[in-house]
């Protein structure tokens, strides 16, 4: 979407518009300012997984509405296919989650949720991390 | 418009202070001045240069933004090597041991935002850095907010509550330019923004944590890399109630 901005970047505070009334549950990614910063173009995503707390999952119908928002200009062509993710990590060495890789499913809050894929990372304590994408937006 | 208030940290010699209970008493915190034990990876010149550079400069003492207490910088305990050139401080680090510059014991209470603010830039490595983050305590990664690389050249937005992740891909970045980082955690836990250049990159209202604080940036995992900290202010926080 293509929103007006607030703010400057001489204060340090350039934003969208809408940046400051965004609902809990979406996430904002800022894709680029226009060369006069006037307008800039942004991507919401959200998602309706089980790993979120109940007042953070929103699903598309959400998504639409909040895009019909009055400040938003227009749609813009520009869009990543995947803006970002959900996921739950645990550490290798302590696993602490039940994780059925054949059936590609985790246990939490006692439900079977299914994860898409897995990627590895490292902690800042160096510590090494499995990190179970449940959903991608 | 609504009201604005301000913690400063400032640097003062000789004075020691809880900063929560100093902040009660006038708003006001201070810190024990440098001292070269407390920060022994610099030597005896790099100390008077961070002198002058807190001291000399008049907008340091006042206003809103201040220094981190430079007691709180890590260099040496992980392995780091740290210097300070009259506007880089510099941390080059091994191939073992988690260096970073950072600080401890921040509590915010019953203030609406906690920002974080560096300057930074590092040598190319194909392998994870943490620029700017947040957590309980250092190495707490299950509740964290932050920048940082898992790989090559691409970075991310990364909030985490108990586990559970919010992660958003921005792209590449070429970090061997200099590159103002600011990251804005809401008390209410309603929201995490991070800031480039001055400009709102990305905003995360899922899995958000709570306060208190470290902060932290620049550390490199078991990589031998250069990072560097733009000094003053160095990593600096600012809290604040009410609106701007």
């Amino acid at each position: 979407m293509r929103v007006k901005t607030v703010g400057s970047r001489a204060r340090g505070n350039l934003r969208p518009e809408n940046a400051d009334s965004l609902p809990k549950g979406f996430n904002m990614l800022v894709l680029e300012y226009m060369p006069d910063s006037s307008e800039c173009v942004i991507e919401i995503w959200c998602s309706d997984s089980e790993t979120l707390a109940p007042e953070e999952r929103k699903g598309k119908t959400d998504l639409d509405n909040l895009c019909r928002d009055k400040a938003t200009l227009s749609t813009h062509p520009r869009s990543p296919l995947v803006l970002g993710s959900v996921s739950m990590s645990h550490k290798v060495k302590e696993s602490k989650l039940l994780v059925d890789k054949g059936k590609k499913t985790l246990q939490v809050n006692g439900k079977e949720v299914n994860y898409l894929k897995v990627r590895t990372l490292k902690s800042t304590k160096g510590e090494d991390l499995e990190e179970y994408i449940v959903d991608e937006g | 418009m609504g009201n604005k208030i301000t913690h400063t940290v400032v640097v003062a010699e000789g004075t020691k202070a809880d900063p929560i209970t100093q902040w009660n008493a006038d708003h006001t915190v201070s810190y024990p001045d440098l001292v070269p034990g407390i920060v022994p990876a610099l030597t005896a010149g790099d100390l008077i240069l961070l002198r002058a550079a807190i001291y000399n400069n008049p907008t340091l003492l006042t206003g809103l933004l201040r220094a981190w207490p430079l007691n709180t910088i890590q260099g040496t305990p992980e392995g780091g090597v740290l210097t300070y050139d009259g506007t880089w401080l510099k941390l080059v680090t091994a191939a073992t041991g988690f260096p970073m510059v950072g600080g401890s014991g921040v509590s915010v209470q019953n203030l609406s935002k906690l920002e974080m603010h560096a300057t930074v830039k590092a040598t190319p490595n194909a392998m994870c850095i943490f620029f700017l983050f947040m957590e309980p305590y250092k190495g707490d990664f299950a509740n964290y907010q932050g920048l940082d690389t898992r790989q090559g050249t691409g970075y991310y937005a990364r909030s985490i509550n108990a586990a559970a992740s919010t992660v958003t891909d921005l792209g590449v970045q070429d970090w061997t330019v200099e590159t103002k980082l600011r990251v804005v955690h809401y008390y209410d836990r309603s929201k995490v923004e991070f800031y480039k250049n001055g400009a709102l990159l990305v905003t995360h209202s899922t899995n958000i944590s709570a306060q208190p604080y470290e902060c932290n940036c620049l550390e490199s995992d078991e990589v031998a890399r250069t990072v560097y900290l733009k000094y003053p202010p160095g990593l600096s926080i600012t809290s604040a109630g009410g609106d701007e």
